[in-house]
């Protein structure tokens, strides 16, 4: 009985240790578990068009995601979220349902459409490459793309033989005029004789007019063409009819030696700046957030075996001149109708360049 | 059992304790482990803290610097005016501010100064964006920091204007004195992702010791790593310096990252006195899982033992009741067959003639006596044990008790030569209030002890009083004897239950040992006390002080110290002839006792067998006094009581009704009062105390004195002459049940079947057919005494002994011859005897 007795005493103690024991390590357990949590952060994508489709919308979409990758962060993605027609808002709406914490708006009118929208989530910081508007959430956000069209520019001058330059270009507004003056300055650096002949699509994608507006210009007698469209229809124009080209926005393949670079954005770091700048609190801190050549976010191209080393030289001697912070829009500069646009001595800021560029700097030509 | 049980207990103590301490081992490295587990969770709680508290540190920092960079823009606003160079430089002049330390200048686009110094592109690199229209914070080593911002002229940039900020004014143009944790915690500003830390504020050897240390390095190089995914970041760091928290926020929009770092015990010294907290709660904690384990330990153990206990509790429970259930029974059993004994020595003590008879009759009514006493004493020592006894209080004369003590005591005395020596105070208060049962008890006890160890020499028996206030007194009795005495050493057990001392001397001295307990337990009821004083040897003497409530104004005077004989023929008080009297009892014994108790004083006597006879007869008869038997089968005293007072045809509705109980416990006698009853008769039946219960419940004018029929002739009268028989009529009519008409009747026939009778005798005799003599002559005998013939009986008796001889088988032929020769010697006379009892007969008989 004595024997049972302690026996059963021991089980008891045994029990009321282990318990004692058992639920101080539960606490810990569920206690480190909570230490160790680490923030997640999710991050949403809106987009124009199918990212599956070689161009713009794959570049962002791929950078986008390579940037993710990098921080850990979760990516969310609305596409084919077609501009000026109430899905942007319905887009941004199941993202922030999502429980995103950051939003990219990755085409040019996103913005207009969703100003008033941005303000009622406070919590969600926006970044758009639009310049139109900006509030306390939302930033723009660029590369300095004009920096690698100026030193594609440089190439064209180089390279023309008939000192005309065609330039398929989609819409009359600051981005791709900031563009076309960018390229014409660079073609007029290397050969001051050539003039750039502009035609407008009037579309971000419209194969069909691309390819009209490119076999025209080539009829006009431009002996090299450059576009500023979503897709390559005028790349495959000139291919097709022997007519040098430089590409815009990615890195193609297939083509002849006809390609000589691209105008390209390395989309990851361009991503990968404004995500870790998200992630620093530091994203919404000013209104415009540019990315330039100095941070190597744009570049041109592996260059075709039909760029001389001299031309190669050339080309590296400009890069380097805007690394060292060479201001591409600065000193006197005319635009196509005669009026001074900047002075000597003067630069055009930044904000002009983003907002405000509605003239084409002299040697542009536009063809109806 | 002992043995085993103690080494077994032993080996599992050992193994209990070495149980008890690993676990205290497993609590201890529990408690270390607790112990690093919150410490790093308050470091990490402690790091995010002040990851967040640089975070602030960023966001005040960048208020500064935006109000600089307003400051600036306002200047260069003006500047667009484009003023004359006079009023440029001026104005430039004051935004300096005077300080040495602040150098102000405005630049062209080309980096010539237009007022002021140009600007080393390598050291300030961010300066450029300001050309392109964006305002500027940067941070060089060495130099300072410079606020730059854009002079416009339209959307385009003509100039830059700038500000700078030597490295030794930082601290002042942080104003982060607020931020201040005092001397512990130590700012500085680093570039973005640069190598070299300037610390601005007590930068000293120290501090380059503490930067050197590799944990600080490792540390730093932590932030960094952080602050590419967070605005701020802090660690902790355990160096040779000592403990710290480092922090760092890179500043928004600048290459400026603000770093720092806090002595551990600045920022966790109070936090960490958790430990002590924890430290003592564990220690506590721990010490009472130690005791309650023991607790627990021992409770289980007492548990274990109280349940041993408990059983043998139980057990010994069990046999107590079993005892006292068999002390209560046998009190029954017993007093029953005792009340037959005691009735029938009565009955032989008032009957019998024969001084030989009566001689053996008062050994056996001794004896008897003894035993109810014996019976008595374990029965009061049960109940007492029980608790169920209780005193029952009353009025009564001390006198009374006195006397029936002295007539109890003083034959016993006289019996062994002792000499009994009475002394009363006779000014001790007569009328007092108390148990006088239970005080005659002690009294009784001491002076039996007395009486009974005393072998020569005399008893001393002391009554005294002492007054304690006016209603109540002190009552004393004292015994003082001469007899064996008590050895000193045991005067103190001498109250002890059973205890009795020299048991081989004392061997032929009967007793339970209890009366000492009982008598000392009694007193103790009384809140009185007993006290003795003894010389082994000489003797002894007990005194018995009783506190008793005096009720009356009486003293108790002078009293005798004798009273009366030995045995006194009893005389009936008195004489009852037209009293009726119901006795119902279910023993047939018990009936005949008391219908010959009460045959002496000539009443009516009527019985019932059973409860419910008794509510026949109460229906048919009237009875003057019921006795009714409390114990009986099927109906009870109580039972039939209250049947026979809820009947309505009960023709005896007024006659008291008076419980016979065998069962002597007080609270039983009050209970039978409580029921109904009139009032008690304990069994065996005391005659005495039975006729004064008649005397006080019959109606008076029934009651009449006794006449001289009724007093019992002196032997020496009653003892007939040689020749003449004379008949016993009171033995007849006992025998007659006490009726007249019957012993009348008896007495004739008696006569009349003499003749037939004797000539049958007197044949036998003739022709020496002793067989049917032997028959005949018994016969005689008995017919002979049923009438009173008591002579004639007994010499019936005489022959017919001799007759048994000469039949016997076994009887040699000399025996024979022998009482032949007697029954032919005495035969004649027998003859003669029995024609003069039947005459007397005749005679007898026709004068009833």
């Amino acid at each position: 009985m004595k024997l049972t007795g302690v026996l059963k005493r021991f089980h008891i103690v045994t029990a009321a240790v282990s318990f004692l024991i058992l639920i101080p390590l539960a606490l810990m357990i569920f206690n480190s578990s909570r230490t160790n949590e680490e923030r997640h952060e999710k991050v949403g994508l809106v987009i124009l068009g199918d990212t599956k489709i070689s161009g713009w919308n794959s570049a962002h979409y791929n950078g986008m995601k390579a940037a993710c990758e990098k921080f850990g962060v979760e990516l969310f993605l609305q596409e084919k979220v077609r501009e000026n027609s109430g899905e942007c808002p319905v887009a941004i709406k199941t993202l922030a349902n999502q429980g995103v914490n950051m939003i990219f708006l990755a085409s040019y009118d996103y913005s207009r459409e969703i100003k008033d929208l941005v303000r009622e989530y406070p919590n969600i910081a926006f970044a758009t490459n639009s310049a139109e508007v900006h509030d306390r959430n939302l930033t723009s956000y660029f590369a300095r793309l004009y920096q690698a069209r100026y030193l594609a520019g440089a190439l064209a001058g180089m390279r023309t033989k008939s000192n005309i330059i065609g330039y398929v270009a989609a819409m009359h507004n600051t981005e791709v005029n900031r563009g076309i003056n960018a390229f014409t300055l660079g073609v007029q650096r290397t050969n001051p004789n050539a003039k750039v002949l502009v035609m407008w699509t009037g579309s971000w994608q419209d194969e069909r007019l691309e390819a009209k507006h490119a076999m025209r210009l080539i009829k006009a007698g431009a002996d090299l063409l450059t576009y500023h469209q979503d897709e390559d229809a005028t790349a495959q124009v000139a291919d097709k009819y022997g007519v040098d080209f430089i590409a815009y926005n990615e890195i193609l393949s297939g083509y002849s030696e006809h390609y000589l670079t691209s105008v390209v954005c390395i989309w990851d770091l361009y991503y990968s700046d404004m995500i870790q700048r998200y992630l620093k609190g530091e994203l919404n801190s000013t209104k415009n957030h540019w990315l330039g050549i100095e941070r190597g976010a744009v570049m041109l191209s592996d260059y075709s075996p039909l760029v001389t080393q001299e031309m190669r030289d050339k080309l590296e001697m400009l890069k380097q001149e805007l690394i060292n912070d060479r201001l591409i829009f600065s000193g006197k500069i005319y635009d196509n109708a005669g009026n001074v646009r900047c002075e000597d001595g003067e630069a055009i800021s930044d904000d002009t360049l983003l907002e405000d560029i509605n003239w084409l700097v002299k040697g542009v030509e536009v063809l109806e | 059992m002992s043995k085993d049980g103690f080494s077994l207990s032993d080996k599992y103590m050992k193994k209990i304790i070495l149980q008890f301490l690993a676990v205290l081992v497993v609590l201890v490295l529990s408690g270390f482990f607790l112990r690093l587990e919150v410490n790093d969770l308050l470091n990490a709680t402690l790091e995010k803290m002040m990851a967040k508290q640089t975070a602030d540190l960023s966001i005040v920092a960048e208020e500064r610097f935006r109000k600089e960079l307003s400051e600036l823009k306002l200047a260069a606003k003006y500047l667009e005016t484009e003023p004359d160079s006079a009023s440029t430089e001026k104005f430039l002049n004051v935004l300096k501010m005077g300080n040495e330390n602040i150098s102000v200048g405005l630049l062209r686009l080309d980096g010539s100064p237009i007022y002021g110094v140009t600007l080393s592109k390598w050291d300030f690199l961010r300066s450029p964006s300001a050309y392109r229209g964006n305002e500027v914070v940067d941070y060089c080593a060495g130099r300072g920091l410079l606020f730059a911002v854009p002079v416009m002229h339209g959307g385009n940039v003509k100039a830059v204007l700038y500000r700078l900020y030597d490295e030794s004014l930082l601290m002042k143009l942080f104003s982060l004195a607020e931020y201040d944790y005092g001397s512990d915690v130590h700012l500085l500003i680093q570039e973005r992702n640069g190598g070299i830390i300037i610390p601005y504020k007590n930068y000293g050897e120290a501090e380059k010791k503490f930067f050197k240390d590799e944990a600080i390095q490792t540390g730093f190089k932590i932030l960094r790593r952080d602050l590419e995914k967070n605005k701020s970041a802090s660690v902790y760091r355990k160096s040779n310096a000592g403990r710290f928290f480092l922090f760092a926020t890179d500043l928004p929009e600048t290459n400026c990252t603000m770093i720092g770092y806090i002595t551990w015990a600045a920022i966790a010294g109070d936090i960490f006195r958790i430990y002590t907290l924890m430290l003592s709660v564990g220690t506590l904690m721990l010490i009472v899982l130690a005791l309650v384990s023991a607790y627990l330990f021992i409770m289980k153990t007492k548990v274990g033992e109280s349940d041993a206990l408990r059983e043998a509790k139980k057990a010994a429970e069990a046999a107590n009741n079993a005892k006292s259930d068999f002390l209560a029974n046998m009190s029954h059993e017993i007093r029953t067959p005792i009340n037959a004994i005691v009735g029938m020595n009565e009955m032989i003590l008032r009957e019998s003639q024969n001084p030989d008879v009566i001689g053996y009759a008062q050994n056996s009514a001794a004896a008897s006596e003894t035993l109810l006493s014996l019976i008595n004493d374990i029965l009061d020592f049960s109940k007492i044990e029980s608790g169920k006894f209780s005193l029952v209080e009353g009025n009564y004369k001390l006198k009374d008790v006195i006397n029936s003590l002295v007539n109890m005591m003083k034959p016993r005395a006289d019996k062994k030569n002792l000499k009994f020596d009475l002394r009363v105070n006779p000014a001790t208060e007569n009328l007092l209030f108390g148990d006088p049962v239970r005080i005659r008890q002690i009294a009784l006890n001491l002076l039996s002890n007395a009486v009974k160890y005393t072998k020569t020499g005399g008893i001393e028996f002391v009554i005294d009083s002492e007054k304690i206030s006016d209603d109540k007194i002190n009552l004393k009795f004292t015994v003082k004897d001469t007899g064996i005495g008590i050895h000193q050493e045991d005067l103190s057990r001498i109250f002890n239950d059973f205890e009795r001392f020299d048991m081989e001397k004392n061997k032929n001295i009967e007793g339970t040992g209890l009366g000492l307990s009982i008598t000392n337990r009694l007193v103790k009821m009384m809140d009185g006390k007993i006290e003795v004083e003894s010389v082994y040897g000489k003797g002894s003497t007990f005194t018995a002080i009783v506190p008793q409530k005096v009720v009356g104004n009486e003293t108790i005077g002078k009293l005798k110290g004798e009273s009366g004989s030995a045995h006194e023929k009893y005389t009936p008080a008195f004489v009852a002839p037209d009293v009726n009297i119901l006795v119902v009892d279910d023993n047939e014994m018990n009936l005949f006792v008391a219908v010959n108790l009460l045959k002496a004083n000539r009443v009516k006597v009527d019985t019932a067998l059973s409860g419910a006879i008794c509510l026949e007869k109460i229906v048919e008869h009237h009875y003057d006094l019921i006795f009714l038997d409390q114990m009986m089968p099927d109906m009870d005293g109580i039972e039939t009581l209250k049947a026979a007072r809820a009947m309505d045809n009960n023709l005896n509705k007024d006659a008291p009704i008076i419980a016979l109980t065998a069962n002597a416990v007080s609270g039983a006698r009050e209970k039978l009062i409580r029921e109904g009853f009139d009032d008690y008769l304990s069994k065996p039946i005391d005659a005495r105390l039975m006729e004064q219960m008649m005397m006080k419940y019959l109606p008076k004018e029934k009651l009449l004195p006794p006449t001289a029929e009724e007093t019992p002739s002196k032997p020496e009268e009653n003892t007939a002459k040689e020749e003449n028989e004379s008949i016993n009529v009171e033995m007849g009519l006992e025998y007659c049940a006490g009726m007249t008409d019957f012993y009348k009747e008896v007495l004739l026939k008696f006569f009349e079947l003499k003749d037939e009778k004797q000539k049958k005798l007197q044949t036998a005799f003739d022709t020496g057919d002793w067989k049917n003599y032997t028959v005949y002559i018994h016969a005689l005998k008995s017919t002979a005494l049923s009438i009173g013939g008591e002579k004639t009986s007994a010499t019936a008796k005489t022959l017919e002994a001799a007759g048994k001889v000469i039949t016997s088988l076994t009887s040699s032929e000399s025996e024979k011859h022998e009482n032949e020769e007697f029954i032919k010697k005495n035969h004649a006379t027998a003859m003669k005897l029995y024609d003069k009892l039947a005459e007397e007969a005749k005679r007898i008989a026709e004068t009833l």
